[in-house]
């Protein structure tokens, strides 16, 4: 009896342990045990399943809360637990990079521009979700959003923020001019304006919107960073330089010195001041009249009355101007990856596109075909020009397709800072186009 | 004649006398007066940044927009952004308590454990002592946006275990990486200024290594610590890469990153709300500053005379 007893415990046991080991882990049970009731966290495999989303905090806050809604919503159908994470835009960049290196994070992910490329490796293969959802919503806009390595579609796109003309329309009316169609009208209205002490503000500096408005002046010269292959260096053209030119020509007629220093805020806070007479932003500066209860100087008429968006100006190479394009991507190394997916199938849905829109007072420009000439774009005659500016507006690097070099040289601001460069005389036209078909070579034979 | 003068005559000599030598010398007031003025400049430059933050937070956006009015006044103060502030983000409901459990946890933890270490490498003899010595140095000379990189795995190897992802847990594991060699370095200095002699005596006296240590050296040391304490409470007060990293959750993420993220959307910066932001998240610190202003400032020009 005894002796089964013995055998019972020493199955139940095991073999005896040394004290080395005892003590070693009953730290460790002990050490884990006070964690869990020192963070009142349960330890990860007790934890129930969460699908999380990571995007960039919104310009409207309303954007964000209904994309909250909506994961809320597909939560509660799915029986999981749902998270919506912000971060600022600029710092996102920085999140992304952390999860990947550390394979861990969010499940669904706002991706920009020509990260879809630079993270490819690491995100899901969207081609059949892609394919279905441009069969519902009428088509996609862009064939060039969302792209990843091996021309797999690694996001979907989601939706553009264009870069219109945003002009003070009594101004230009004040000086016998009407509302701009070309890059010369431009030049022309920003000359007189200047001498009024009304610039025309256009960062030539480390922005997101420099980046974007530079590459419009370019594409719209003819010019073009790299071919369609998306690999060949082509900047250094007779378009390029005629671009510089023109660019030098605009500041030194039409612009003022700070633009030299300016971030994304500060053409908006130019032209909510009362100063700018024009420049090109996103409807934000626009709103932020309208939030801030912007009145002209001098008077008491507010100031948003006065201020309407036009079509990118034309140039000799056609109307062109970049955009930054917004895609949403599932990383492979998510534990919810399906569910993630079909979060967007049902995010993609009219019904709910057609929310996100809405909520973001259409600031979020759709990329589906159905949605192009959505009802809010008819709302004000502030927005009219948003239906058609997708027909001129691209992702950077078109001609081609947005790649990790293309990401490397926006991030860098390559393109502003050789055009600032040309603008203020410390390097003519020709130089600064050789010395950017330089530094364009380096980056994409490294990414070669 | 005023009443005053009326009285003089009638008081007496002596009391005239003590009066005299009481009275600070014109020659004294005048310098005083102009060593004050002297400062006034520096007071201002210092200051202005503060003042700059309060004028623009009680401004209303209008004005902040109005490049027409000075920067230096407000012409109408408004609390909007202080209610903004309270009513649409997290600011007082969880970033400020997450920064002061951060921030006073990472601070025990990191003058704890560098006191001990800056000690032994001040004080004991053995072999690399001094090659420990300029690691501290060269690791705290690391920059932290490439210490972020392998942290996240450390981070992530933990967070299988016991969740602290999302959670300021994963700070107060992650800042004494650069507060313990910013502490060993400052108090290392530090400790070579106390006399050996003075432990020697301590010893001598029964005490052992450690006792010596808790009950001579580090009372001696005191400003130095308070020194340190306020650096590494600055510092994690204030971090933003890690904290940025490691928490996206909007009930957990720190001061400094949740004032970016809530008050910078897009293009459009809520001045008047991050200006409130900014103003109010730094009384904590000044708070802490004037209280230990004597020992911060002996505490760092103790270790640099000696």
């Amino acid at each position: 009896m005894a002796k089964s007893t013995k055998n019972s415990l020493d199955n139940i046991l095991g073999e005896p342990k040394s004290r080395r080991k005892f003590i070693s882990e009953t730290a460790a049970v002990t050490g884990g045990i006070a964690s869990i009731l020192a963070t009142g966290i349960p330890p990860a495999f007790a934890q129930e399943r969460e699908l999380k989303l990571l995007t960039w905090s919104h310009f409207v806050p309303k954007s964000d809360e209904e994309l909250e809604r909506q994961l809320k919503e597909f939560g509660k159908q799915a029986g999981i637990k749902v998270r919506v994470d912000r971060v600022a835009h600029l710092q996102l960049p920085a999140v992304l990079a952390g999860e990947v290196q550390g394979q861990k994070g969010h499940d669904l992910i706002s991706l920009r521009n020509a990260n879809s490329y630079l993270y490819s490796e690491h995100l899901e293969t969207m081609d059949d979700l892609y394919e279905k959802i441009a069969k519902r919503g009428g088509g996609w806009t862009t064939d060039t959003v969302g792209k990843g390595q091996e021309g797999r579609q690694t996001a979907l796109p989601w939706y553009f923020i264009s870069f219109p003309l945003v002009a003070r329309t009594d101004l230009i009316a004040e000086v016998g001019e009407d509302l701009p169609d070309t890059w010369e009208d431009v030049r022309r209205i920003a000359g007189k304006l200047k001498k009024k002490g009304h610039p025309l503000g256009i960062q030539l500096a480390h922005s997101n919107d420099s980046n974007n408005v530079t590459r419009g002046i370019l594409w719209s010269h003819g010019g073009k960073l790299v071919e369609a292959d998306s690999k060949t260096v082509a900047v250094n053209s007779k378009e390029s330089i005629e671009a510089f030119k023109f660019v030098r020509a605009l500041y030194k007629e039409g612009m003022e010195k700070e633009v030299l220093a300016w971030d994304d805020r500060n053409n908006n806070v130019c032209l909510v001041s009362g100063k700018c007479s024009m420049t090109f932003n996103p409807v934000s500066a626009y709103r932020s009249a309208v939030r801030d209860k912007a009145l002209i100087p001098g008077t008491d008429r507010p100031l948003h009355q006065v201020i309407n968006h036009v079509l990118p100006p034309r140039g000799p190479g056609g109307r062109h101007m970049a955009a930054s394009f917004q895609a949403i991507g599932v990383w492979k190394f998510s534990e919810n990856a399906q569910l993630a997916k079909e979060f967007l199938d049902f995010h993609f849905t009219k019904e709910n596109i057609d929310k996100h829109l809405t909520a973001s007072q259409g600031y979020n420009q759709p990329v589906l075909a159905s949605f192009a000439m959505h009802p809010i774009y008819a709302s004000s005659p502030k927005y009219y020009f948003a239906p058609y500016i997708g027909w001129y507006t691209h992702a950077a690097g078109y001609p081609g397709v947005p790649t990790a070099a293309t990401q490397t040289v926006e991030d860098q601001f390559l393109l502003p800072d050789a055009m600032a460069a040309c603008a203020t005389d410390r390097a003519t036209p020709e130089e600064a186009v050789a010395k950017l078909e330089a530094q364009l070579t380096r980056i994409y034979k490294r990414h070669a | 004649m005023s009443s005053d003068t009326a009285t003089m005559p009638a008081m007496a000599k002596s009391e005239r006398t003590s009066l005299a030598l009481n009275r600070t010398p014109m020659w004294r007031q005048r310098k005083k007066l102009a060593n004050y003025l002297a400062l006034l400049p520096y007071i201002a430059f210092a200051l202005f940044p503060f003042y700059i933050m309060v004028i623009t937070s009680l401004k209303s956006n209008q004005e902040i927009n109005n490049l027409s009015k000075s920067p230096f006044w407000a012409t109408g103060i408004t609390t909007d952004h202080y209610v903004y502030l309270a009513q649409n983000t997290g600011f007082f409901d969880h970033w400020l308590l997450n920064t002061v459990i951060v921030a006073t946890v990472s601070t025990v933890i990191s003058v704890s454990v560098g006191t001990l270490g800056a000690y032994a490498l001040a004080r004991l003899r053995f072999r690399g002592v001094e090659m420990f010595g300029v690691a501290v140095f060269i690791t705290y000379l690391v920059p932290q946006s490439l210490l972020f990189i392998p942290l996240i795995n450390v981070v992530n190897a933990v967070d299988s275990v016991v969740p602290i992802r999302d959670t300021y847990w994963s700070l107060i594991l992650t800042y004494p990486t650069f507060l313990i060699p910013f502490v060993m370095w400052l108090l290392m200095g530090y400790f070579r200024t106390i006399p050996v002699e003075v432990e020697e005596c301590a010893y001598l006296d029964g005490c052992s290594r450690l006792s010596a240590l808790f009950r001579v050296v580090l009372p001696m040391a005191m400003p130095g610590i308070i020194c340190a304490v306020l650096f590494s409470y600055t510092l994690s007060w204030n971090e933003f890469l890690y904290s940025l990293v490691f928490i996206q959750d909007q009930a957990a993420k720190t001061l400094s990153v949740g004032v970016f993220t809530e008050l910078i959307r897009g293009d459009i910066y809520y001045w008047g709300s991050l200006m409130a932001a900014c103003f109010t998240g730094a009384i904590p610190i000044v708070v802490l500053y004037s209280f230990f202003m004597d020992y911060y400032v002996s505490g760092l020009t103790s270790g640099a005379i000696k």
